[in-house]
């Protein structure tokens, strides 16, 4: 029973992880731009859930969520606008690139002169010690309700993009930007609620995580490379590839700990490198970019 | 007249070290120097790949571990001194490189850019956790200080790190001078049409990223010996990246004179920040966070360009001229054929 | 009051000219065609109008409103709108939503979901279908429906019939005369001269970036086109 254990605990870790992916898969699949701060932004959001818990000691942080969320669209969205839209028409790929890691630079020895190296999380409260058993399995509750909220988030998210008249555009804008345009689409503007949604979404991802787990300053890249990692499995483009991939290596993850506890992310870069020497097209089979 | 640009190139490194050094004493100083040696050889490699392969390497800091790791596991486990240990170090990496380069290349730009960041990590964790190779403290070289000359050994560093520099500067440019470097250009410009002219773009690139890899694997390797110690966080460190990348960028991505302008510019800045404002490490890298988005947005090519057009610098211009009969002559319709890049 | 008056219009391409001081107009409710050889500068005067195209001198005026320094996003709310070279479709979304797209900037008119499958019934049965499966002419057909969607004062279109068999360029053009009846007016520009001056009232030509010759598209002779088409 512990395979089995480790199967639904590492799908809930990979629903976490699918949600730091697909915040990256959204800005990649319709700008181009691979936003190498999106790590920084998974802590920041973090940062400020536990500054927010600490100003409100009685308030389950859960309920943090949505309004951190909603706080980092508006990053999102300020940042895009600002800073990212000068770089996302550039025809070279080095630009976007460097100007993102430069960012997450910045972002991160900011946070740190702040903040310090201290490690710090999210305490859930009794929800993170609570447990329902099924059969002869005990599974945490937190977990449960962070894949829940992950598979909630991405229905949501493929909802808008494929049914409503603001996905369409969306969908216009990443397929030919000019062409977009000449229906009276401001390409813009769309990339800025691209980028405030990306962010939206690293934030409750961020916060969760800070939930399961301790973070620092430092933790961005770690973050940053797993989200890549749910991204490139996941095949380019498709969201449920993502969420697949995540689950892929949560469970990776949680397998490597329970034989090597010292490896860190080992065994998920292990699995990254494997599918991309055997499977180049990823899970879903969508051809690279 | 080349050679002589890159002299006056390291004079003008040393004699900035000098200025900016002013607390160092005799031996700081040859260290110092020794240092921007070191990051010269390996900012010009990042722009080796990144400025003429059209490599975005961000995981580059892999070789310089993997070179420091390779040193100190061979001067360790042969209890020789750790000169001698320094060309398995380049070896190793290039190795190293080569074989990264068989999985590593079915990513493009800047997938391949982060899934070399991966990997650097993924080898960083494993040594971590893999007390054969030191664990999480890494190597030191106590057991072989014996072996070492000390009244001479920040001299005999400094010696290296300055052939190291020289060697990948003048290299570099033998580089792009021969036909691979002339196949290179002409991949960085536009690769579908090299390709169709018979350019093996990939054997090319694998050529720079094996040479970019034994480079930085030989700089690292003489960094930590002269730190007498390496371990995983530090061989492995990102920010050996950050490094190269704000020296190639700001200096001139794809010239190569830039690397040498970035450099001075690189420990000139972290001189002002740490001696003398007196700010901690992080403000500094703050700093150079900035200074690279600078100059994506203002000045990509970098600080170089400008220069040498406005004083009219020919430096180490990799440009092809025309024959003397012909200069002063509106350029011919140039027809390259396959000829001219298939190599021996 | 002309509908479109472009005046002097020079547009360049980094350092290269590529049309030189070109002037057009077009009347409201007409037909215009602008014809000339590959690489004359055709695409270009369509893109620059558009607003596509940054890099330019000279006038553009539009229904009254000086459109030359606008983005293509605010002309295309203005009332015009361009069947890019090529067709151009959103390969990511269904026949249905890159029609429904075309009218993203709002403009009421006569044109509506079931008035383009009135004039295209093929398209009605593929609705759910994705543009890389359709045939060439029945992409075109996507591509100027998407267009009228917008309910345009001014059409563009640019060599709708390049790559078409003349049985389904003719379905096409036999679309006309019904784009005309809501009183749009249509920019046509194509290759093949005889075609754009029988649909059209008024013809330009252009070789190399300049008009060599404009007048009523009815009275012009062969010769003063083959030299205005080739240079002589």
């Amino acid at each position: 029973m512990v395979w089995l254990d480790l199967l639904i605990n590492g799908i809930c870790l990979g629903g976490l992880y699918g949600m730091l992916g697909v915040g990256l898969a959204l800005v990649t699949g319709v700008m181009r731009l691979v936003n190498i701060s999106h790590g920084e932004f998974i802590v920041m959001a973090a940062m400020l859930g536990v500054g927010a818990s600490d100003l409100l000691p009685g308030l389950n942080p859960l309920w943090l969520l949505l309004p951190v969320a909603a706080v980092f669209f508006f990053v999102g969205y300020g940042v895009q606008s600002v800073l990212f839209n000068k770089v996302v028409t550039a025809p070279d790929f080095l630009a976007p690139v460097l100007l993102t890691f430069g960012f997450s630079i910045v972002l991160r020895n900011l946070m740190f002169e702040s903040f310090g190296a201290d490690v710090r999380s999210l305490t859930a409260g009794g929800l993170a010690r609570m447990s329902i058993e099924v059969g002869s399995l005990s599974i945490g509750v937190l977990p449960l309700v962070t894949l829940g909220l992950a598979i909630l988030f991405f229905v949501v998210l493929q909802l808008v993009i494929s049914r409503t008249s603001f996905g369409r555009a969306i969908r216009a804008t990443a397929d030919n930007r000019e062409v977009a345009r000449l229906m009276g689409i401001k390409p813009a503007r769309i990339y800025n609620i691209v980028m405030g949604m990306s962010l939206a979404l690293a934030a409750v991802a961020g916060m969760l995580l800070a939930m399961r787990a301790t973070f620092t300053p430092f933790s961005g890249i770690s973050n940053l490379l797993v989200a890549f990692e749910v991204v490139v499995i996941g095949g380019f483009g498709s969201f449920w590839g993502a969420m697949f991939a995540g689950f892929l290596l949560g469970v990776a993850q949680l397998v490597g700990l329970k034989f090597d506890p010292n490896a860190g992310l080992m065994y998920v870069h292990a699995v990254f490198f494997a599918v991309v020497l055997f499977r180049p097209q990823g899970l879903m089979g969508v051809k690279l970019p | 007249m080349k050679g002589g640009v890159i002299l006056v190139g390291f004079i003008v490194i040393a004699a900035a070290a000098g200025l900016i050094a002013p607390r160092y004493e005799a031996e700081g100083a040859l260290r110092f120097v020794s240092e921007m040696f070191l990051y010269l050889a390996m900012a010009q490699m990042w722009n080796l790949l990144a400025g003429y392969a059209g490599l975005l390497c961000m995981g580059q800091q892999m070789f310089v571990g993997l070179g420091a790791y390779a040193l100190f596991y061979t001067a360790l486990q042969l209890h020789v001194s750790p000169y001698w240990a320094m060309p398995v170090a380049a070896i190793f990496s290039g190795v190293c490189a080569a074989l990264a380069a068989l999985f590593m290349f079915r990513l493009r730009l800047v997938y391949f850019a982060i899934g070399t960041w991966v990997l650097s990590e993924l080898i960083a964790t494993f040594l971590s956790r893999t007390p054969a190779f030191g664990g999480a403290s890494g190597y030191q070289l106590s057991e072989v200080l014996p072996l070492i000359d000390f009244d001479w050994f920040d001299a005999t560093i400094f010696w290296i790190s300055g052939g190291i520099a020289l060697a990948a500067v003048w290299g570099s440019y033998a580089l792009m001078r021969s036909h691979i470097g002339l196949g290179l250009m002409s991949i960085r410009d536009n690769d579908l049409a090299a390709s169709s002219l018979g350019v093996d773009v990939w054997r090319n690139r694998l050529i720079v990223f094996v040479l970019a890899g034994a480079g930085c694997g030989l700089a690292g390797a003489v960094y930590f010996t002269a730190q007498l110690a390496v371990g995983p966080s530090q061989g492995f460190d990102s920010n050996w990246v950050v490094a190269m990348m704000f020296i190639t960028i700001v200096g001139g991505i794809g010239t190569l004179e830039g690397p040498i302008i970035g450099t001075v510019i690189y420990f000139a800045l972290r001189e002002i920040f740490t001696n003398v404002l007196d700010l901690s490490g992080s403000w500094y890298l703050v700093a150079v966070g900035a200074a690279a988005m600078a100059a994506m947005l203002y000045a990509p090519t970098g600080l170089w360009p400008p220069i040498r057009d406005r004083f009219g610098i020919a430096g180490l211009s990799v440009r092809r001229r025309p024959p003397a009969a012909l200069r002063g002559q509106a350029p011919p319709e140039t027809v390259v054929t396959a000829a001219d890049f298939k190599s021996s | 009051m002309k509908l479109l008056e472009v005046r002097g219009l020079s547009v360049f391409y980094g350092d290269l000219q590529a049309l030189f001081d070109v002037s057009v107009e077009v009347e409201a409710a007409g037909t215009v065609a602008l014809i000339g050889a590959n690489g004359a500068g055709k695409t270009t005067f369509l893109k620059s109008v558009a607003g596509l195209l940054a890099s330019k001198r000279g006038e553009i005026v539009f229904a009254g409103h000086a459109i030359g320094g606008l983005p293509a996003e605010q002309i295309a709310g203005l009332g015009l709108a361009l069947v890019p070279e090529g067709r151009l479709l959103f390969q990511n979304l269904t026949i249905e939503e890159n029609l429904i797209i075309g009218g993203y900037s709002g403009r009421k008119g006569y044109w509506t979901l079931a008035r383009i499958y009135e004039l295209f019934p093929v398209l009605a049965e593929r609705k759910q279908a994705m543009p890389a499966i359709l045939s060439g002419g029945q992409q075109q057909m996507v591509a100027i429906g998407r267009a009228l969607m917008a309910n345009p004062k001014l059409l563009l279109a640019d060599e709708i019939s390049q790559g078409l068999a003349p049985v389904v360029i003719d379905q096409i053009y036999r679309s006309f005369p019904t784009i005309r009846a809501e009183g749009t007016s249509i920019i046509l520009v194509e290759q093949e001269v005889k075609r754009a001056a029988a649909a059209s009232d008024h013809t330009y030509c252009l070789l190399k970036g300049r008009v060599t010759l404009e007048g009523a598209s009815r009275g012009l002779s062969f010769d003063a086109l083959s030299r205005a088409y080739f240079g002589s």
